[in-house]
C-alpha cells in the first residue's frame, strides 16, 4: 500500500514535470522581457544585481493545492501540534528534551554520512563517523553531544542537497502534509533519506522500529520534541508575512539554495 | 559656553555612532555584547529591554535604502512624499519584527565571526547564533555610504534567507493585485 501511494505520488510529480515543458516558452518570454527592463534600470541602481528580480514569475503549478495545504498545516499546527508540544515541554524538563534531540540527531548519522560521501565531502563524512562513535559511547547513546562541545561540528547534508549538488534543479514547490514547505527535488530526497533513516521502518537491519506503527511513534516523538524546543517561532515568523504561503515558500527556497552551496 | 560644550559633545557623540570600515567588527561585537547583556538581565521587563536596545541598533541600519530595495522598480514610480511615507512605515515594520524576534531569546550566544569584502563598497559580517541544539548563521550586509566613510546595514541574511529579498518578493506579489495605498495600510 505504501509503495502504491509512493508510485502514485511519483507519477503525479512526473506529470507535473511535463506540464513544465509546455509552459516554458511562456515563462521564457517573461524572463526576456524583465531582463530588458532590468538592464535599463541597473545603471542607476547598483543594489538591483544583488537581489532577485522581484517581478520574475515563480513556476508554481501546484499553487492552488499548496495554498490549501498551507492552511491545513497551519490549523493542525496551531490547534493540535502546538498545544501537544507545549504540554510536553511543561512536563519534560528542558535538559531532557535537549538530550532527546541530541539522540535523534545522532541517529541521523547514516543520512549525513552517506550524503557527504555522495557530495564528495570525504573529510566531512570522516568527521561525521568520528562524531557518531564519540557521541554513541562517551555521549551515552547520543544523549550528550560531546563532539560539538569538543569542537567537531555537525555537517548536515540530505539527499535533496545531494541532488542539488549534482545540478538537479528544485523543480516546483510542494507543501507536504504535516511537514510543510518542500519542492519536487527535496520530496524525492526526503523519501530516500527516510528509507535509510534508523528511526523509520523500511526493512534495513539497523533500523529501530520493527513496524510502521513504531516508526510513526518515533516520528511523533521526534517532531514533538523538536517543536518543544522551538515554541513560538512559527507564529512569530508568520507575523512578518503579507501572504503566508508565498512568504514560507520563498524563505524555504532561499534557505535550501544556500544549504546546497555549502 | 554651555552651548558650545553641548555642541562639542554632540559632535563627539555623532562621530562615535558612525561605523567605519576599520571598526565594523569591533563595533558590532560590542553592540551585540551590549544587547545580549540587556536580554539576559532578568530584572528588566520586556518593554524596558526594548527601550534600552533601540538606541544601540538605530544608527546601524539604513532604513531608506532597505525600503528602496524592498520595493524594487516600483520605488521610482512613487512621489517623494510617498517614498517618505513608505520608508517610515517600513522602518516601523522592521523594528517591530526585530523586537518580536527578541521575545524568542532564551539563552543563545552570539558569536561574531569573519568579515568578507565581496566588493569595494560592500562588507559582510558573518555571525552565528548558538542555541542549545541548533545554531543559525546570520550575515549583516553593510554598504559604504557614498562620499563618506560611513558603513550602514542594508540587509540581514539569516540561514540563507535575505530579509529584504523576502520583503521584495512579498511586496511585488502584493502590488500585482492591490494598490500602493493598500500596501501602506497593511504594513
Amino acid at each position: 500500500m505504501r509503495y502504491l501511494s509512493l508510485i502514485f505520488i511519483l507519477f503525479f510529480l512526473m506529470t507535473g514535470c511535463s506540464s513544465k515543458n509546455i509552459s516554458t516558452p511562456h515563462t521564457k518570454k517573461n524572463i526576456i522581457a524583465t531582463e530588458q527592463n532590468s538592464t535599463q534600470t541597473s545603471e542607476d541602481d547598483e543594489f538591483d544585481d544583488e537581489f532577485d528580480d522581484e517581478t520574475k514569475e515563480v513556476f508554481d503549478p501546484l499553487e492552488g493545492y499548496n495554498r490549501v495545504m498551507t492552511n491545513i498545516n497551519d490549523k493542525i499546527y496551531l490547534y493540535a501540534f502546538n498545544p501537544i508540544s507545549k504540554g510536553y515541554a511543561f512536563v519534560i524538563p528542558k535538559p531532557v528534551r535537549v538530550g532527546v534531540s541530541n539522540a535523534f540527531e545522532n541517529l541521523k548519522f547514516p543520512i549525513r554520512f552517506v550524503n557527504n560521501i555522495l557530495q564528495l565531502k570525504f573529510d566531512h563524512s570522516i568527521k561525521e563517523l568520528g562524531r557518531f562513535m564519540v557521541n554513541s559511547t562517551v555521549g551515552v547513546l547520543g544523549l550528550f553531544d560531546v563532539a560539538t562541545k569538543a569542537g567537531i561540528k555537525r555537517y548536515d547534508e540530505d539527499f535533496g542537497q545531494t541532488l542539488g549538488y549534482w545540478g538537479v534543479g528544485s523543480g516546483f514547490h510542494i507543501v507536504l502534509p504535516f511537514l510543510g514547505p518542500s519542492n519536487l527535488r527535496d520530496t524525492i530526497g526526503l523519501a530516500v533519506d527516510t528509507a535509510i533513516s534508523p528511526r523509520t521502518h523500511s526493512g534495513l537491519e539497523y533500523q529501530i522500529p520493527k513496524n510502521n506503527l513504531e516508526s510513526l511513534g518515533y516520528a511523533s516523538l521526534y517532531y514533538t520534541n523538536k517543536n518543544s524546543l522551538h515554541l513560538g517561532e512559527y507564529e512569530n515568523l508568520k507575523k512578518d508575512a503579507l501572504d503566508v504561503y508565498t512568504f514560507f515558500r520563498d524563505a524555504y527556497e532561499q534557505k535550501r539554495a544556500k544549504e546546497i552551496l555549502e | 559656553m554651555l552651548k558650545r560644550t553641548i555642541f562639542i559633545v554632540l559632535i563627539l557623540c555623532s562621530s562615535l555612532f558612525a561605523v567605519e570600515e576599520g571598526n565594523i567588527k569591533s563595533e558590532m561585537e560590542s553592540k551585540i555584547a551590549t544587547i545580549t547583556q540587556i536580554l539576559q538581565n532578568k530584572s528588566l521587563s520586556l518593554e524596558s529591554k526594548k527601550e534600552q536596545i533601540a538606541p544601540t541598533v538605530d544608527n546601524l541600519f539604513d532604513y531608506k535604502t532597505m525600503a528602496k530595495i524592498s520595493l524594487g522598480r516600483v520605488w521610482k514610480k512613487l512621489s517623494s512624499s510617498q517614498q517618505e511615507q513608505f520608508t517610515k512605515k517600513f522602518e516601523q515594520k522592521l523594528k517591530n519584527s526585530y523586537f518580536e524576534k527578541l521575545e524568542l531569546y532564551t539563552d543563545q550566544k552570539v558569536v561574531v565571526k569573519e568579515l568578507e569584502k565581496p566588493k569595494a563598497n560592500r562588507i559582510y559580517l558573518h555571525s552565528e547564533i548558538i542555541g542549545t541544539e541548533e545554531s543559525y548563521e546570520v550575515i549583516y550586509k553593510f554598504y559604504k555610504v557614498k562620499n563618506s566613510n560611513d558603513w550602514k546595514i542594508y540587509d540581514v541574511d539569516i540561514t540563507g534567507v535575505s530579509i529584504i529579498q523576502t520583503y521584495r518578493k512579498q511586496f511585488s506579489e502584493f502590488l500585482k493585485t492591490k494598490s500602493f495605498d493598500e500596501l501602506l495600510a497593511s504594513l
